[in-house]
């Protein structure tokens, strides 16, 4: 794949990337700056000889990559740890039921908050998995962790998700 | 934090723990943020400068094979016609011209690559591309201008090849303005130099940005930068001395 062929395969991502590197900074201007300075540098450096089928994936990791070499200066404040070690306090989805009966724009608020105040790995792992619907194993490759990891993740970030919600659908006035 | 051990009740073997209530609710209500404008504009520009990069090299390289496949009919239509005639464009130094405006582009595209490129460790490799083309770019270039003595200074350079043939690209500034410099070897050019044989100024395009090309020795000049006409020729003209 030439520069001209990579350009053109990236554009119909644009907005996925913007969105998912939104949620990870959580900032309108960085994530511009962060899809604007990835997808230059990779256009620089020549890292352009992709197959058609990998670059999806390989757009995500970069956008994930820049954004935690960001991290990794000091440039955004981590978010602190979603939800405990120990995962006691964490319900089975069937235990907690569900939250369909919510009005929608409700549930929509407390979901972006639930969602914006977890952990970064878990952020990544639901937003490639629920919202850009990559496998595991694309994740994985994202993320640079093993496909059984990625599972793991999931599964206590959707159960952080729940926790989280029930304590808005507890604590807030509707 | 890290959580690589899963839970107690998270299933185990090949069966990927989905949440399928929650997995819905986040694809459903979760927000999805479009890129701002600007950012699309960018990269669609992009691509669209690419594809009209790589159709001018190729029509470059169909125009080269085919002078060479039609040279013995190109030796007797000199005669008649003049070579320049036959392969010619409207503007004979349109193809320098926009390779001028195409690595320009570029070099702005990237402020950061022009960054990198005056760092210390970046020196060694314009001093070797100077002695390259035995000619002295220096990194700050007064200039004696119409109001008074100015300093051009020199921002970056790069060394491509286009067709085998190596083009300098160098960026020098004066304020806030921003000029680039392309200088092609003229020698040995299949093609160019059928174009480009005389000395002199040839084009002077006064659209923005503003483009001038000559050709002075064994150089190919190309200047692009928006600066007032008058400075832009004492620059170009100082340039070209050395």
């Amino acid at each position: 794949m030439n520069r001209e062929a990579f350009l053109r395969a990236l554009l119909p991502h644009l907005h996925s990337l913007y969105s998912f590197a939104r949620w990870l900074t959580r900032d309108g201007d960085e994530a511009e700056d962060i899809v604007h300075d990835a997808l230059s540098r990779v256009l620089l450096n020549g890292n352009c000889n992709l197959a058609g089928g990998e670059i999806r994936t390989y757009l995500f990791t970069i956008i994930r990559r820049t954004y935690i070499n960001r991290l990794r200066r000091g440039r955004y404040e981590a978010t602190s740890a979603d939800y405990p070690e120990d995962d006691s306090s964490l319900a089975a989805p069937s235990e907690l039921g569900g939250f369909s009966d919510l009005p929608p724009e409700l549930l929509r608020r407390d979901l972006n908050e639930a969602l914006a105040s977890l952990h970064e790995d878990s952020r990544s792992v639901v937003l490639l998995a629920d919202v850009e619907g990559f496998s595991v194993e694309e994740i994985a490759q994202v993320m640079g962790i093993p496909a059984g990891t990625v599972k793991s993740k999931l599964w206590r970030a959707h159960q952080g998700l729940r926790k989280k919600l029930r304590v808005y659908q507890e604590s807030k006035p509707r | 934090m890290s959580q690589e051990a899963g839970p107690s009740r998270e299933p185990s073997g090949e069966a990927a723990p989905h949440d399928g209530e929650m997995a819905s609710l986040v694809r459903r209500h979760l927000a999805y943020h479009s890129a701002p404008e600007r950012l699309v504009d960018h990269f669609y520009r992009l691509a669209e400068q690419e594809r009209r990069e790589n159709r001018w090299q190729a029509r470059r390289f169909w125009q080269a094979g085919f002078a060479g496949a039609l040279a013995a009919s190109l030796t007797l239509a000199v005669g008649f016609f003049g070579i320049d005639r036959l392969l010619d464009s409207k503007d004979p130094y349109d193809l320098v011209a926009q390779e001028a405006k195409t690595t320009s582009r570029q070099a702005d595209t990237f402020p950061v690559a022009v960054q990198d490129r005056i760092e210390a460790k970046h020196k060694a490799r314009l001093d070797k591309l100077f002695t390259t083309f035995n000619k002295d770019f220096r990194y700050r270039q007064k200039v004696p201008l119409s109001g008074g003595q100015s300093e051009f200074v020199l921002e970056g350079a790069t060394l491509r090849e286009v067709d085998g043939k190596k083009i300098a690209h160098l960026i020098y500034r004066l304020g806030e303005t921003r000029l680039h410099l392309n200088v092609i070897p003229a020698e040995d050019n299949t093609e160019w130099p059928g174009f480009l044989r005389h000395d002199g100024w040839v084009t002077m395009n006064e659209d923005s940005p503003r483009t001038f090309v000559w050709r002075k020795g064994a150089f190919i000049y190309a200047m692009v930068g928006d600066l007032p006409l008058e400075r832009f020729r004492e620059f170009s003209a100082a340039i070209a001395q050395r």
